[in-house]
């Protein structure tokens, strides 16, 4: 920018020196009018670069997210998901179970799908287990709106 | 707050805090210190301290210019206590001469303030070009940890275009013409063979329409935007917590606290990066603003000084004055362009919470 401004402000000293010195006849007139023209054409100089396209970028780069932060954010989800479960059905039916839930990556974190693993039937007969597993698996599919699976169902009885 | 210090700590703001420790006054600050001083409230401005400090500022610039002002109108009595003599001493082009040596001088002397003071605002709009591609990465990573997943799909190429196109367009056409504008401002004053008043007319129409229409398209699309993705947003996870609340009596509500307690943390870490990306933006602005309005004053003041005793020279001034005016505009229009944007990622969680 200040060499332009320079050559601009040289360009002028040049032409208004020039000016003064020039015989006032048809020569005169004449390179007075060249004088302009020149004037004018270091001043849109830097212009003639945009045209020629030189140095400009209109579309960068795509701003890209920070996918580890999004997929903590899923695993936190699904933490807060199993804790709820275990929590709900322990609350239901005093029963000791894990969960482990699959969460969306691409939404509000919601549930694709939840296995809950209940080695321990408690308090109930083994010929409840169907019953108590039908009603818990629908109990959160319910709740969270996703495929439910149940294994590993009174193990630790059986094998007592 | 636990849990929003467990996701504070996954987000990785590196980039961010290099930016940061390229400055003096900011070096040894640590931004996720800062971001939990937002965020537990203990962050506080010291207002009056702020507006003696901008105050001081701008005194500061302007008795810089003082010297320059002081030659100004010595050139300017010295060519019209010399001019006066024209009719009885000297002939008409020697009159002429002395005329264009000493707009000249008064002209290399504003140049030279200008030119300090024109580097300075093509440098703000970099640094605000660098801060948007640094923080819109964190604001759309929290907005899509935060359930705003169509948001952020819908803001990117938004904010891609703003921190790019929009600041290349201020960058390469409307400063240069506004360049050429001052350049054409003196060369028209300079003698009357050089007619470019409706050239320099032109180029200030140019320019107006350039920063209206850069301001009021890209703000109404922004908002527009910003509305109809928050909603969709809204609707998704509406639908989800009504599922939940409804299927189980009583405890439904308390049920669902679990992922809304997630959201909840990157929307709250969102609203403290935005609120952090203002402070900055307004710490980027304040010096080149005030150095561009305190140059617009002694402009003005050594027209108004010298308009009785050099005419053209004070015409000079003070159509620089006013063309000083685009770069405010447009470091004005690009700041008010990023915060308007800023507050649309932030405010975006309002809705869907």
């Amino acid at each position: 920018m200040k060499e332009y401004v320079l050559s601009v402000a040289g360009i002028v000293l040049l032409c208004a020196t020039l000016g003064i010195l020039l015989p006032s006849g048809k020569m005169g007139k004449a390179i007075n009018g060249f004088l302009k023209v020149a004037c004018l054409s270091v001043l849109v100089a830097p212009f003639a670069r945009l045209e020629f396209g030189e140095g400009t970028e209109w579309l960068g780069d795509d701003i890209l997210t920070d996918a580890s932060y999004v997929a903590a954010c899923e695993q936190f989800a699904e933490d807060a998901v199993e804790e709820e479960v275990v929590a709900l059905i322990n609350g239901e039916y005093s029963l000791a179970v894990t969960a482990l839930a699959d969460c969306e990556e691409d939404s509000p974190f919601s549930v694709k799908s939840i296995q809950i693993s209940v080695p321990d039937l408690g308090i109930f007969e083994d010929g409840q287990h169907i019953d108590i597993v039908n009603e818990m698996t629908r109990l959160i599919e319910e709740r969270y709106l996703c495929e439910v699976t149940v294994y590993g169902v009174g193990e630790k009885n059986s094998n007592r | 707050m636990e849990q929003i210090d467990l996701l504070l700590n996954e987000l990785d703001l590196s980039e961010l805090q290099n930016y940061l420790d390229e400055f003096a006054q900011f070096k040894g600050v640590s931004v996720k210190e800062k971001l939990k001083e937002v965020l537990s409230g203990d962050f506080s401005i010291n207002y009056k301290s702020l507006f003696d400090g901008i105050l001081s500022l701008f005194w500061e610039e302007v008795s810089v210019l003082l010297p320059a002002f002081a030659m100004i109108l010595a050139i300017t009595l010295l060519c019209s206590v010399i001019n006066t003599a024209k009719s009885d001493i000297l002939h008409s082009s020697m009159s002429d001469i002395i005329y264009y040596i000493s707009y000249l001088c008064v002209g290399a002397i504003v140049l030279s303030c200008l030119i300090s003071v024109l580097n300075a605002g093509f440098d703000t709009v970099q640094q605000m070009k660098m801060q948007m591609q640094l923080l819109y990465p964190v604001l759309l990573t929290l907005m899509a940890g935060s359930g705003g997943v169509v948001s952020a799909s819908i803001f990117r190429p938004a904010v891609a275009f703003l921190s790019s196109g929009i600041v290349e367009l201020f960058t390469s056409v409307v400063f240069p013409v506004a360049i050429l504008i001052i350049v054409l401002s003196f060369v028209g004053s300079l003698s009357d063979s050089f007619r470019l008043k409706k050239l320099s007319e032109l180029f200030q129409s140019v320019c107006k329409w350039l920063i209206g229409l850069s301001l009021g398209l890209f703000s109404f699309y922004l908002t527009v935007q910003g509305i109809t993705s928050a909603q969709y947003d809204g609707i998704s996870l509406r639908a989800a917590k009504y599922a939940v609340s409804s299927s189980v009596p009583i405890v439904g509500g308390f049920l669902s606290g679990g992922i809304e307690l997630v959201l909840a943390g990157s929307a709250i870490i969102k609203n403290a990066v935005g609120s952090f990306s203002l402070f900055l933006l307004v710490g980027t602005i304040v010096k080149p603003l005030m150095l561009f309005v305190s140059l617009q004053l002694f402009l003005r003041f050594s027209a108004a000084a010298t308009e009785s005793i050099g005419g053209r020279v004070s015409a000079f001034l003070s159509r620089l004055s006013s063309s000083l005016s685009y770069f405010i505009a447009g470091i004005l229009c690009v700041a008010f362009l990023y915060f308007i944007t800023v507050l649309m990622l932030v405010c975006s969680s309002g809705v869907i919470l």
